[in-house]
């Protein structure tokens, strides 16, 4: 009787663990990768949605081709509707599997929703819902973000979503633009010692691109929308590709660091762009830095892996020495408050190899070598100094967190919400140290003189 | 009162420690956070030692009553009445625990994986294991536990220490958050967060000596305070105040955190499987303590006729609340303010009235070896 009755319990419980009520075929689902939000025309919000087509993902090399890959395996769709979930129901009647959003990697914000502060309201949702990843990008579009996701060709990646996430990680190798994760951004929305960023993306102004993706819009797109209107509703982009920071940072020519997601001059490899970062206060954003910025910022916050950065040769301005940066510890960071105000003291330590030296001067010997470290040390102590100063005095934003710090001074959370760091930030005054230990010359010990029938010369 | 049953230390252990900590897979770190603010960890700390010391004050008094739990105790020290009203007493705590545990476990397991299954359903699933579990006996309880406990341990250690890189220092600043009140006045009711240490108290038959008694206790008690500072402090450096107050299952919260490149990471997973354990193992003691107390109170012989109403009273009771933050609610302020002093009160106030007459001798002193049973009634089994 007792095996019957055992028997009979362990069978009922089989038939529960088929999980009748939540079963959930992958192929009854359609992942969602990308979210585009923007201001709609006829609803609240224009929401686009780019989802993996996964039939086209095992077909092998086909979908490599050009910049067909990334419009072969995913699809974009665009709705108007109040809400993203509203978009999501919308979509999901005209789509035959149903929406999922537990794979999305980015969720890409208009500039026109960001500076209107707006973005807040549909925070409340990604940091509720199951299905959004505390490690999705945030990004704001210099632009409408639906433009931004259609110009997304995957040219070397097959799995769209692999894309995604090499691409949310170039800063690791880059230096010109940031890791921002949900998680982060959302927690920072609710800080008093620390205000948002977003990584900075843009549709491309390259013609040959933007051509490419204008067809590609008209392929996916059944809800119109084109990129020509796109670019009008940009509201702070520049009309050519090729616009820099250079010149207001006093520089003849621009570095790879003095552009602007959308402004980089180039041709080809897809109709979409990420550098630089959007400075938030609150929910409302209230400025964009150039990658050099997204550098700086990297660098005081202690999230600069390494990067290949120019700089000016010391001995002839024309030239560039260009080195292989890493931060050699996490930076130290120090604030006292002094007479009320903030005094914010941080110390970075950079080593770095010489990965080029233009002018070919020795500046390997150990006697040429403090040269070149005092003057790159001088360098990223100039631009972290500006950097810092432009987030207190014009962005009036602590982007790098230093009222994380700044807490220490307090005994009690209350004592600190007193202080009101948020307020008190725009008159920090900031004391930067830089050192910098150059370990390797890469392959060559000493440069030798080029030679010609004129003799002897630099390089 | 002794038993046939004598189990081993660890199987004690297990028990006590899955108890205690069951709380850390619900809301315990965010109270922290909730109470103290940014020094949620010290108000830990604060209650755990004063928890080794009422544990140091019990086991203490206990030392003259060997293999009796606190139903005999109170038996002796003001008979029959006391016992039926100390019995009533922690029969009201088992349920209420049981009944919010069930429904919150399953609201839970609702939210994280289980979205289209009816609450009723899910509750259902956990209701069939408790009803087996305390059919099987105490025997079978404990030592699932010693099994399996090991387990959700290094599960929730991985979990935690997978999420140490994402621990900011500065999230524990200012050092004393919330202030002294925080910390103190509220920590001081944060002692029920050891309650289930009156299991303990009702184990001493099935337990070897008075030795095994309190090195259990003091074990049970390192390891739960050691778990329970670990998951609080990971969970304060992980995500800042204030968004830690917002998150109500937060080793889950640190469990999605976890993320090592494009293979290793969604590992909530582990959390799903080792919350689903826990809750079973938890749930299953609680009936099966209920059920023994309310036999024990009436001088019942046997405890098998008492699952199925015992169950479905306690299934019943948790589909009342009207929804999750209901039962959060009750959980947080019911718990808070009375369960310490049932857990910590309760044994001194019939310990020392025990021994008060013991002394005037108008009660017997217990000190006889295993297998004689002085009072006469029915040796404890567990299994019938």
């Amino acid at each position: 009787m007792k095996r019957i009755v055992a028997l009979i319990l362990l069978f009922s419980l089989c038939l529960g663990l088929t999980g009748c009520y939540d079963k959930k075929e992958i192929d009854d689902l359609a992942y969602v990768l990308a979210l585009g939000i923007d201001k709609g025309k006829t609803n609240t919000l224009k929401v686009t949605l780019q989802y993996a087509v996964p039939s086209k993902l095992g077909g092998g090399g086909g979908g490599l081709g050009g910049g067909g890959g990334g419009s072969q395996v995913t699809s974009i769709i665009t709705v108007e509707a109040n809400s993203i979930t509203d978009a999501l129901s919308m979509a999901n009647n005209f789509l035959s599997r149903r929406l999922d959003l537990s794979h999305s990697e980015i969720a890409v914000f208009s500039e026109e929703l960001a500076r209107e502060g707006q973005i807040a309201p549909y925070m409340n949702l990604m940091n509720r819902s199951n299905e959004f990843r505390p490690s999705m990008t945030i990004a704001v579009s210099r632009g409408p973000a639906e433009d931004y996701l259609k110009g997304i060709k995957p040219v070397l990646d097959l799995v769209p979503s692999k894309y995604y996430e090499l691409s949310s990680s170039s800063y690791k190798y880059t230096g010109l633009t940031i890791n921002s994760q949900f998680l982060d951004f959302y927690s920072q929305l609710e800080s008093n010692a620390i205000q948002p960023v977003a990584v900075l993306v843009a549709a491309s102004k390259d013609k040959s691109s933007t051509d490419d993706q204008a067809g590609g819009s008209q392929k996916n797109d059944k809800s119109g929308g084109s990129t020509k209107e796109a670019q009008a509703q940009a509201p702070q982009q520049n009309e050519q590709p090729g616009a820099s920071t250079a010149e207001a940072k006093g520089r003849s020519k621009p570095l790879g660091g003095d552009y602007l997601a959308g402004d980089i001059p180039k041709t080809g490899g897809g109709a979409s762009e990420a550098e630089g970062l959007a400075v938030f206060d609150g929910p409302k954003m209230v400025g964009e830095l150039d990658g050099e910025g997204a550098m700086d910022y990297l660098l005081a916050t202690g999230a600069f892996h390494s990067a290949n950065i120019p700089f000016q040769d010391p001995r002839n301005k024309e030239l560039l020495v260009l080195l292989t940066v890493r931060q050699r510890q996490k930076p130290q960071r120090r604030v006292e408050i002094s007479g009320g105000k903030p005094k914010i003291y941080l110390q970075i330590a950079l080593e770095a190899d010489i990965l080029a030296i233009q002018s070919g001067y020795n500046y390997e010997t150990p006697q040429n070598l403090p040269i070149l470290e005092q003057a790159s040390a001088s360098y990223f102590q100039q631009t972290i100094q500006q950097f810092l100063s432009s987030t207190a005095q014009e962005a009036h934003a602590d982007i790098c967190g230093f009222g994380q710090e700044a807490r220490g001074c307090f005994l009690t959370w209350k004592d600190w919400e007193d202080y009101k760091w948020l307020q008190q930030y725009k008159d920090a005054t900031f004391d930067v140290s830089v050192s910098m230990t150059i370990r390797r010359p890469g392959l060559m010990l000493r440069s030798e003189p080029y030679t010609s029938s004129g003799g002897e010369s630099q390089p | 009162m002794e038993s046939d049953i004598v189990f081993g230390r660890w199987e004690a252990i297990a028990l006590i420690v899955n108890t205690i900590c069951a709380r850390i897979f619900l809301n315990f770190p965010r109270s922290m956070a909730e109470d103290a603010g940014t020094a949620g960890w010290l108000e830990t700390i604060y209650f755990t030692i004063i928890t080794f010391l009422l544990f140091w004050l019990i086991s203490k008094l206990y030392a003259k009553f060997n293999r009796q739990d606190l139903l005999d105790i109170a038996e002796l020290g003001g008979g029959g009445i006391l016992r039926v009203v100390s019995g009533l007493i922690i029969l009201a705590l088992l349920l209420f625990i049981g009944t919010i545990i069930l429904r919150e476990y399953s609201e839970n397991m609702k939210i994280i994986a289980l979205s289209d299954s009816p609450i009723s359903f899910v509750m259902g699933f956990f209701a069939v294991a408790m009803a087996v579990a305390a059919y099987l006996g105490l025997e079978g309880i404990v030592r699932s536990h010693a099994i399996v406990v090991p387990q959700i341990i290094l599960a929730l250690l991985f979990i935690l220490v997978a999420a140490v890189p994402y621990c900011k220092p500065t999230n524990l600043l200012p050092v004393l958050g919330n202030g002294g009140y925080g910390i103190l006045g509220k920590g001081f009711l944060r002692l029920s967060t050891y309650s289930p240490l009156l299991y303990l108290f009702l184990l001493p038959p099935f337990i070897k000596d008075q030795k095994s008694f309190k090195a259990v206790g003091y074990i049970a008690l390192g390891i739960s305070a050691f778990l329970l500072l670990g998951s609080v402090l990971v969970y304060l450096l992980a995500y800042p105040y204030p968004t830690q107050l917002e998150y109500f299952l937060p080793v889950f919260q640190l469990a999605r955190l976890i993320n090592y490149g494009r293979l290793f990471q969604r590992l909530e997973s582990l959390f799903v499987i080792t919350f689903a354990a826990a809750a079973m193992h938890y749930l299953s003691a609680i009936l099966f303590f209920a059920i023994h107390v309310f036999k024990k109170t009436f001088k019942l012989a046997y405890h098998r006729p008492l699952i199925l109403p015992f169950t479905a009273i306690i299934f019943t009771l948790g589909l009342l609340p009207n929804n999750l933050m209901t039962v959060i609610d009750l959980e947080t302020k019911v718990s808070v303010r009375f369960f310490w002093g049932v857990t910590f009160i309760l044994p001194i106030i019939l310990l020392s009235l025990a021994r008060i007459r013991a002394v005037s001798g108008s009660a017997p002193r217990s000190q006889g070896p295993p297998g004689k049973n002085k009072a006469g009634a029915p040796k404890e089994s567990g299994e019938r």
